[in-house]
């Protein structure tokens, strides 16, 4: 299929995800604090949530403090923040519009309602109940995801969807772990925030009742950290991404390809490696590493199918192939 | 139904039941009825099933129609900020028809007039015999907006140039079929009369079976076979088609014919130019392009060669083209030859090429650059249609018997200073045919548009094409950017 069709789904998928993903975020961070003692704490939070996305100079040069009223506004509306909300879903919508002939009608609906939602939002009136807004976006995302897999034909445009998405979702589970552990590390296991912290991590990548089933209410970071990474049942689970991201590269070009060993390297990590040093400082940089190796990925899959310096050198190849014959 | 002869001012005789009641012919060519009023006989089926029909009848079909072209997604997408509304193309619903012997003789003319124009677009750049012989003025040419002078001496493939060509044809008062222009660039419209079919065979099954209606739908399989057959390489040639994009006002017709085809639909991003070959950018790597059936304008195809700006294009395409590493389809170079002012000498041109009388003659027209044609212009103005040579759609454009003093003088002022600009015809009566139109049937000025396809080997036409219809009584202007809408054109067997 052509690279840029290839291209505009995988960034519709992507920026779909993302919208969701910030407003779950957002979601959680907004309940949470509703317990939250002081007023410095809250504003400690929010910080946090808004440095996850790796934007806070922009945020301090747009706002003075951190308070849910600027939070939330930066993270859904706000112009100077290219993860915000309604960016997401502007260009979601502009990625399927260049491809409106290539995906099905529901799911070009799909994002097209969601893109009218939003823009239609009363922007003023989240900072005093956002839980409508937060809920239509959550639904938009679920109804464009339900209607891929509903209505696309199993091919490669079905396949650079789930890669943008799965690669997206993975990246915002590292990203919380980053942003949440480290804090619960430091408190002391009494402290009733340090399980506010990790339920709280839980709920940012809908996890939630699935680890209360299994482990119980006895909230420890490190399982919780490790439920995260790599269990196979968990579908944000850093490791189901990663492995339904190999499943689709396969699909697109063979089992044999750099970008799948890549991706296989990075699975066996996460799957048999474990975390030799559960501190907080510690944990932390490996999540970063891992941000990097995701990054990485991003990167091999843009230079393998999207990219024309790529296309050229294989061009290189196809000819010298053709000298030799010839 | 009794029949009887009429005397009063021309409503048709034996229209007197269902929806064709008190249908007025006044003095125009209707298709459906002869000048007694009595309906013709090949549309006495169609018009005794419109006498059976009540009005609640016929929208319950146009209802069908739309929600059809709906659910289909087939309208003009119109893509804008502010609504992503599709809105249904201007469509009506009484088939036109055309029998056996009249349509035999429109083919006969189409092909012998697009043989001879290629012809000329080859002669023009290359011997340029035309010139020598004196048939054609060759400032006429060379001072043509669209003659290319990177074609000279260049053999395109095949020999085609014009592969896709759109002839406009009109009836007179006398019902005589007449050519009103040739469009040889990018002629589009060939999607409506698609849809039209597929519309009608639901609404009209019995109709058809009556009639015997020759099919269309073989339409992108002839395209397909017409662009392979001028392949640069000898194997299994990959085709592409080439759109500005989606906020083209075609672009529906671009991705329809595509998918037909079962061809990718590229921008010009999506292609390269490497060492004079064209490739197409794709997940599995680079694929090497043969044909492309190319639905942007020469001055936007490549920056290097043309308008420098132009990002709808692709850099060293022109290279690849005069290396004879890819086909273009249409040529460049072809709007030379469905100018207005090289549209006069079209007949003297078949005459020239093919030692033969034109089948289908032209509207007669007044040359600006002739001094004797250009006093009578100036003098008559009020009577004619004045024409701009390189504009259309409508556009650029005074009928006289509807101007105002001060148009005419402004006209007037522009033919004295650029006549080479300027052709005039007298106003044609066109023909008429029965539309519905705000709740009744009422007679309307159509036109026809078959399309010609060139190949290497062999002239095709689908029998008939797209009849455009002005959707108000009395307007003359049937396109589409000017509120006209389509019918389904029927060719009998």
């Amino acid at each position: 299929m052509l690279s840029r069709v290839a291209e505009s789904l995988h960034w519709t998928a992507r920026y779909v995800e993302r919208a969701e993903n910030v407003t779950r975020l957002l979601d959680v961070t907004f309940h949470a604090l509703l317990d939250a003692q002081s007023a410095d704490d809250r504003a400690m939070a929010w910080q946090r949530l808004v440095a996850m996305f790796g934007v806070d100079g922009a945020y301090q040069k747009a706002y003075r403090r951190y308070d849910a009223t600027s939070v939330t506004e930066w993270l859904l509306w706000h112009e100077g923040n290219p993860n915000a909300v309604a960016t997401c879903v502007t260009l979601a919508r502009e990625n399927a519009r260049a491809v409106r002939e290539q995906i099905s009608n529901e799911m070009w609906e799909a994002v097209n309602n969601l893109y009218l939602v939003v823009r239609s939002a009363n922007r003023s009136a989240p900072a005093r109940g956002p839980h409508a807004i937060f809920e239509q976006v959550r639904n938009g995302s679920h109804l464009f995801q339900g209607t891929a897999a509903a209505t696309m034909v199993r091919g490669e445009p079905y396949e650079f969807v789930q890669l943008g998405l799965q690669l997206e979702r993975a990246n915002t589970t590292v990203r919380a772990i980053a942003a949440r552990y480290a804090v619960a590390w430091s408190l002391h296991p009494d402290d009733p925030v340090r399980a506010a912290q990790l339920v709280s991590l839980l709920r940012s990548c809908s996890a939630f009742e699935p680890y209360v089933k299994q482990h119980g209410l006895a909230f420890e970071p490190l399982p919780v950290a490790e439920e995260l990474l790599r269990s196979p049942e968990q579908p944000r689970s850093v490791l189901s991404c990663l492995r339904a991201c190999v499943d689709s590269v396969a699909r697109i070009s063979g089992s044999d390809g750099p970008q799948v060993r890549m991706l296989g390297r990075l699975c066996s990590q996460l799957e048999y490696g474990e975390l030799a040093d559960p501190s907080g400082p510690a944990v932390t940089g490996e999540m970063h590493v891992l941000l990097a190796g995701i990054y990485e990925i991003g990167e091999a899959i843009r230079r393998a199918y999207f990219s024309s310096q790529a296309l050229i050198a294989t061009l290189g190849e196809q000819e010298g192939q053709q000298q030799q014959c010839g | 139904v009794a029949t009887h002869q009429t005397t009063s001012a021309g409503v048709a005789a034996e229209a007197d039941a269902g929806l064709i009641a008190g249908y007025a012919l006044d003095d125009f060519f209707d298709e459906m009825f002869d000048a007694a009023g009595k309906p013709r006989d090949h549309y006495r089926a169609l018009f005794q099933n419109l006498s059976a029909m009540t009005r609640a009848n016929l929208e319950e079909r146009i209802r069908t129609a739309n929600a059809f072209f709906q659910t289909q997604g087939i309208g003009f997408t119109v893509y804008g900020d502010d609504a992503d509304a599709e809105r249904i193309f201007p469509f009506d619903l009484i088939p036109r028809i055309v029998p056996a012997d009249e349509w035999s003789r429109i083919e006969r003319g189409l092909t012998q007039r697009m043989r001879a124009l290629n012809l000329f677009l080859e002669d023009v750049y290359h011997r340029q015999r035309v010139f020598s012989e004196g048939i054609v003025p060759p400032e006429l040419v060379f001072g043509s907006l669209n003659f290319r002078r990177e074609m000279i001496g260049f053999d395109v493939p095949g020999g085609v140039y014009a592969h896709v060509g759109g002839v406009d044809l009109v009836r007179d008062g006398d019902g005589r079929y007449l050519v009103l222009e040739d469009n040889l660039r990018t002629p589009s419209g060939v999607s409506y009369m698609l849809d039209s079919r597929l519309a009608l065979k639901r609404l009209f099954s019995t109709l058809f079976d009556q009639y015997g209606v020759r099919p269309i739908d073989h339409y992108p399989r002839l395209l397909s076979d017409t662009l392979g057959s001028v392949a640069p390489r000898g194997r299994d040639p990959l085709v592409v088609l080439l759109t500005p994009g989606p906020h083209n006002s075609a672009y529906y017709e671009h991705s329809y014919l595509a998918r037909q085809m079962g061809v990718e639909i590229v921008e010009g991003r999506d292609l390269l130019v490497r060492r004079n070959r064209v490739y197409t950018r794709t997940t599995k790597g680079l694929e090497q392009v043969d044909v492309i059936y190319r639905r942007v304008d020469d001055d936007y195809l490549d920056p290097l060669a043309f308008r420098q700006e132009s990002i709808l294009g692709v850099p060293g395409l022109m290279n690849a083209y005069r290396a004879g590493n890819v086909t273009l389809a249409n040529a460049v170079g072809t709007g030379v030859a469905d100018d207005k002012a090289i549209y006069p000498y079209v007949p003297q041109m078949i005459r020239f090429y093919l030692d033969e009388e034109p089948v289908l003659d032209n509207v007669a027209t007044y040359r600006c650059t002739d001094p004797d044609d250009r006093a009578y212009v100036l003098e008559h103005i009020q009577e004619l249609v004045v024409k701009a040579v390189d504009q259309s759609g409508g556009y650029g454009m005074l009928i006289g018997s509807a101007s105002t003093a001060k148009q005419r003088a402004a006209f007037r002022r522009l033919i004295v200073a650029t006549p080479r600009n300027y052709v005039a015809q007298p106003e044609v009566a066109l023909s008429r045919h029965p539309t519905w139109v705000d709740g009744q049937l009422r007679g309307c000025h159509i036109d026809l548009r078959p399309f010609v396809l060139t190949g290497a080997e062999a002239v095709a036409i689908v029998p008939g094409g797209l009849t455009r219809t002005a959707l108000r009584p009395g307007s003359l202007v049937v396109n589409s950017s000017q509120g006209g809408g389509s019918k389904d054109t029927w060719v009998l067997t």
